[in-house]
């Protein structure tokens, strides 16, 4: 993916840029918010990874000024701030995912992947398939080859964020955010206690195992074999 | 008088206000009363003309000039204050002496010459009001000097003249006396100002006086002065927390990295440093958004973020949350709402502080423990409640664990950072809601009182 970096300390830049590219991305770099905006408005990026405070103005205004520009490019906030207020004002002004500095360079790989393989024509299929998975999103039901899964509507949230996410990693913040809305860090394994739940039900019966740890950063659900 | 110079000028400016609006109101009232005054004693000359006349024509004095002469002769004897001319159809005078003969009849007024009795000096002119009543056979004048009037409006005149700047004059003294008061109050307040800004941050604002305005005045701003003292007191003890809370960790992992540097070798020792210390330092940074976190709540940040919330269904989302995760560690967790506990607030933060209470229990309870949660309504309130039948907290310290890395002795060993119940603290006070830990005998109930929201706002 081609993604555009806006963060002012160029030692952090750095870190992320070499990491990403590792990660086989191209990554441009900004270090002002003239720089960022101008860039983003010129290049065809899958995400934008914006810092919230950069020299010459907020990054809210830069993405504000995307949107503005007709641009609908995900936009991932990156803030050393991680106030309610914060996070409200990021997606108010047209953020879709938001990072409190300091974070593990695993998560924000994780969530920009997450955002760039987003798909309108993926969010809008009826039913989504892993290997013998099947989830029905209609009926809220899902199935493993011909075997009816029983499952609470909390563990049908679970799996299905997985499976909108096959082949990724998602990390447990990022389960957190999304499955239960918790925008906080709990102090328990409250995700591996619902994995683990859910992994009896989907993998534990049928031999092959679709959900996997991928270890120091999270899940992946896949059809390995 | 020491008073700064913008206190003398506003004395100066409260005086000259003062002294224009009673010269003014002086004014108008002294003119009016002049007014009211001279017209009431010329229309009272008018009738005293009108009744003599009256008298002086009744029983055939109209008819016969003869008559009214006889009874105008022996008026001017009796009553010197009245003048008459009685005149015959040919115009003569058949009674009476007036200076002019003024013919018009009903009233007007004429100028004679002051009476030559001495009382005046003889230059000096009288006007006289005078009724004229043309009869079949001639025609009857009486009149009265209005004089006295004139007399009257002068002494009027002077009275207004003098009474204003007299009023004028006591207004400006007035302002002036109030002003160097407020003046001197005023002076007492900047100099405790003056003082709390020195540091004396515990020094209040001194009884201003001057009525109750100013009383509430400073209370408002001693009140102001409570809540600066007190955030700043939080923030102090906010740093020396911060100095002695978290610079421990970071000294333990800098001897760490220090140990890795000069005896390590091996690539696997290394990594398993690095990992140790990663997980330290995630640890320590934690701590630091925790403190961060409940700073912002307890300065009011979130307020704006305030909606109705179902606490029934909030609660829900708690336990389902935590039932694996309590069942993992060998609890039973119970749940138990009633429905309508509608309150104000921002979930969020409720959800975390919620989470946060019930984690302790699971954390600090040894297996197999019930922790029980719900929401619940008393009359107006609706009540939060987490309770759990583990080791409770002693009574000793019930007071003393919402402070920031606070520690009971027996949970030093496990993980934490001393700040979760300070936290839950933090909303609950951001919330205006009563968090109250009690001994569940055994185990802990904390409960948090909401004020309960009506239906109808969950709706709109």
């Amino acid at each position: 993916m081609k993604l555009l970096l806006l963060e002012d300390d160029a030692e952090t830049a750095e870190f992320v840029r070499r990491g990403l590219t590792e990660a086989g991305h191209t990554v441009d770099v900004a270090a002002t918010a003239d720089d960022g905006l101008h860039l983003a408005l010129e290049g065809a990026h899958d995400v934008l990874i914006i810092d919230r405070m950069v020299p010459g103005g907020d990054g809210l205004s830069v993405v504000r000024a995307v949107r503005d520009a007709g641009k609908a490019t995900p936009v991932i906030f990156l803030t050393a701030v991680g106030g309610v207020s914060d996070r409200v004002e990021g997606f108010e002004s047209g953020g879709d995912d938001y990072l409190v500095k300091p974070y593990a360079f695993s998560e924000l790989l994780a969530r920009v992947q997450a955002l760039g393989r987003r798909s309108p024509s993926i969010d809008l299929r009826p039913v989504l398939d892993v290997g013998d998975l099947q989830l029905d999103l209609a009926a809220r039901s899902a199935r493993r080859g011909l075997t009816r899964l029983d499952l609470t509507p909390q563990e049908f949230k679970l799996l299905e964020f997985l499976v909108r996410h096959s082949g990724q990693v998602v990390t447990r913040a990022m389960l957190l955010d999304k499955v239960w809305g918790f925008h906080f860090d709990p102090k328990t394994n409250l995700v591996d206690a619902h994995m683990s739940r859910l992994r009896a039900k989907v993998d534990r019966p049928f031999g092959q195992d679709l959900i996997h740890t991928v270890r120091g950063a999270g899940y992946t659900i896949d059809d390995r074999a | 008088m020491t008073a700064p110079r913008f206190l003398a000028s506003s004395a100066l400016r409260l005086a000259a206000v003062f002294a224009v609006i009673f010269a003014l109101g002086g004014a108008l009232m002294f003119t009016a009363f002049y007014w009211s005054v001279a017209s009431y004693a010329n229309a009272s000359i008018r009738d005293d003309l009108r009744t003599e006349t009256r008298i002086l024509l009744s029983d055939g004095g109209a008819e016969n000039p003869a008559i009214l002469a006889r009874r105008v002769a022996s008026r001017i004897q009796a009553a010197d204050a009245l003048k008459y001319l009685v005149l015959d159809a040919e115009g003569r005078v058949l009674a009476g002496g007036l200076a002019a003969r003024p013919t018009v009849a009903g009233f007007s007024e004429i100028t004679a010459p002051a009476p030559p009795d001495g009382r005046e000096t003889s230059d000096e002119l009288a006007t006289i009001e005078v009724l004229v009543t043309q009869l079949p056979r001639g025609s009857l004048v009486v009149g009265k000097s209005t004089y006295a009037i004139h007399e009257l409006r002068e002494w009027m005149g002077l009275l207004t003249i003098w009474g204003v700047i007299g009023m004028t004059v006591l207004a400006a003294i007035g302002g002036l006396a109030s002003g160097a008061v407020l003046a001197r109050r005023l002076d007492r307040v900047n100099a405790a100002t003056a003082r709390i800004m020195q540091g004396h941050l515990s020094d209040r604002m001194p009884p201003i006086g001057l009525g109750t305005e100013f009383e509430t005045l400073r209370q408002n701003l001693n009140r102001m002065l409570d809540r600066l003292e007190a955030s700043m007191e939080a923030i102090r003890h906010v740093s020396s927390d911060i100095a002695h809370d978290l610079r421990t960790p970071l000294n333990r992992l800098r001897h760490r990295l220090e140990h890795a540097r000069a005896n390590l070798t091996t690539v696997e020792a290394f990594q398993a440093t690095v990992d140790l210390s990663l997980t330290e330092l995630d640890q320590t940074l934690d701590i630091f958004a925790a403190l961060l976190r409940i700073a912002q709540i307890e300065a009011g940040a979130g307020r704006s973020g305030f909606g109705p919330i179902d606490a029934g269904q909030m609660m829900q989302r708690v336990f389902e949350a935590y039932q694996p995760v309590a069942e993992q560690a060998g609890h039973v967790l119970e749940f138990r709402t009633e429905t309508g506990a509608i309150i104000t607030g921002d979930e969020d933060l409720l959800v975390q502080m919620v989470s946060n209470l019930v984690e302790n229990a699971i954390v600090h309870s040894p297996a197999p423990a019930h922790i029980g949660l719900g929401a619940r309504i008393e009359d107006d309130r609706v009540i939060l409640a987490v309770r759990d039948n583990g080791p409770g907290i002693p009574s000793a310290d019930l007071s003393k664990v919402t402070q920031r890395f606070y520690r009971l002795d027996h949970s030093r060993g496990s993980p934490g950072s001393g700040l979760g119940l300070a936290l839950v603290a933090a909303i609950a006070a951001l919330h205006d809601a009563r968090l109250s830990l009690q001994s569940g005998e055994p185990g802990l109930v904390a409960s948090i009182g909401f004020e309960r929201a009506t239906t109808e706002s969950l709706v709109a």
